[in-house]
């Protein structure tokens, strides 16, 4: 099913992820799937989280989709140039999956493998621009294409980036190429979100905003530091710190967060980073 | 004659190609750290190089900027920021994003940017129409691309030194 027909429903949209391991023992990430099973409206499968080697995101999305599972296929511009994006979005549709987020992806020096060449042929505009050339029945050489496939196109923005302009143009860009709806990196600030969105109602897409589950004080500071676009504010922080029952804690605030923004947007992504186990408990506190 | 037929002409000269492909890869090594992708979308980046972009950004920023510094290399100012503070103070805004920029011609790559406009080997509409803008007056317009260009150029080149970050990767 795609994602936009819950957004045309009205419906308030649920998605979560999971990340494939490094190798090929795929029983835990299949074991936190299953957890989600029923209470999200689809799984995002990232791709190469991080520039590092793993399993393919297109693999297990159609694990996902043999199991009944609905995925979010995440491609990235990092690893493929334009041929083999275009021929994956291709693999993507015979293999049932319709869901598609596109990403320019982490710089591969990031990763773990440093010394990889970066390939970057397309980026997430021009990918999004190619997969609606698909949709149209020719490729982005303007060659016809026998039977063209069919994608809800996803693309992603970070309300908290600094400065936020640019941002705002590339996300017109997106849309202009072909965008239905968008993720947004990690918010803790819900004020600082709705300016945001005051800035892109003229774009008229849905939007869902992203929750990464704030494990720890420490994990908090660190992400203020070191992650682009993500601002988590001192109260939160000092919450965390005062908190006995840190878990429950984070819960508490995922679910307060949701709560908050739930009239702002279309819909939540939650990124639980390893505690997939708690997303039920998030989603039921926020009422969901 | 217009200046694009002038210039098609005298490209049909191999001399002629080969001297202005020289003086353009020089002139625009030096003064924008040009990386010679034969597919030049200067006039509509604020001129600054979006190829400089470690992830060959043409549309805009990744979102990876932390505080205005390339997450690829902390010492370095992000790319998309310089341009977007450029093309705000050249009042092009409206021109960048308008403007969808399809991905780069690889054939183009270490090819003279201005022949493969002549010739019409590029999509994006030609350096000629977007060099300068049209609404102003030529005489006020030319001074204030060349001062924006020198400014860029005399910032980039007075930029943080590599040694007060830890971020640059060994190299």
């Amino acid at each position: 099913m795609k994602l936009l027909e819950i957004f045309e429903s009205g419906k308030f949209a649920v998605t979560s992820e999971i990340g494939p391991p490094k190798g090929v023992d795929i029983e835990r990430m299949m074991a936190e799937a299953e957890l989600l099973r029923g209470k999200v409206d689809a799984i995002n499968v990232t791709d190469q989280q991080s520039s590092v080697m793993r399993l393919g995101s297109l693999a297990v999305c159609h694990l996902l989709k043999q199991r009944g599972l609905e995925p979010v296929f995440q491609i990235t511009c990092r690893d493929r140039n334009r041929i083999a994006l275009q021929s994956d979005l291709l693999n993507a549709h015979v293999l049932g999956i319709e869901n598609v987020l596109c990403l320019t992806g982490d710089y591969v020096s990031l990763g773990d493998h440093p010394g990889a060449k970066p390939v970057f042929d397309l980026d997430s505009v021009s990918l999004l621009h190619a997969a609606s050339e698909l949709q149209q029945g020719r490729d982005l050489a303007g060659q016809k294409l026998k039977g063209s496939p069919s994608f809800c196109l996803g693309a992603v923005v970070t309300p908290g980036a600094n400065p936020l302009e640019p941002q705002i143009m590339k996300m017109e860009k997106k849309v202009r190429a072909g965008a239905q709806f968008f993720q947004t990196q990690a918010v803790y600030d819900p004020k600082r979100f709705e300016e945001f969105m005051n800035q892109v109602k003229y774009l008229d897409v849905p939007v869902m905003v992203g929750i990464v589950f704030l494990k720890s004080a420490g994990m908090a500071r660190f992400m203020n530091r070191n992650v682009a676009g993500v601002y988590v504010p001192e109260s939160l922080i000092d919450e965390m710190d005062e908190a006995e029952d840190r878990v429950a804690k984070s819960i508490e605030i995922s679910a307060r967060l949701i709560r908050e923004m739930k009239d702002l947007c279309q819909g939540v992504h939650l990124m639980p980073l390893g505690w997939e186990k708690r997303v039920p408990a998030v989603l039921e506190a926020a009422g969901l | 004659m217009s200046i694009d037929d002038m210039l098609a002409k005298a490209f049909q000269s191999r001399a002629f190609s080969k001297a202005f492909f020289i003086v353009e890869r020089k002139a625009k090594e030096w003064l924008f750290d040009c990386q010679s992708c034969g597919n030049c979308v200067l006039s509509h980046t604020g001129f600054i190089c979006p190829m400089r972009c470690p992830k060959n950004q043409r549309n805009g920023p990744c979102g990876g900027a932390m505080n205005g510094m390339c997450e690829v290399d902390m010492s370095k100012r992000c790319v998309w920021d310089e341009i977007w503070e450029s093309t705000v103070q050249l009042d092009r805004v409206d021109l960048l994003t308008s403007n969808y920029e399809g991905p780069p011609d690889w054939r183009l790559s270490g090819t003279s940017a201005w022949e493969n406009m002549v010739e019409g080997r590029l999509e994006s509409p030609s350096i000629f129409e977007t060099l300068f803008r049209k609404d102003v007056p030529l005489r006020r317009e030319v001074p204030r691309v060349i001062w924006q260009i020198v400014r860029n150029w005399y910032k980039r080149i007075t930029g943080p030194s590599w040694h007060r970050y830890e971020g640059r990767p060994p190299l």
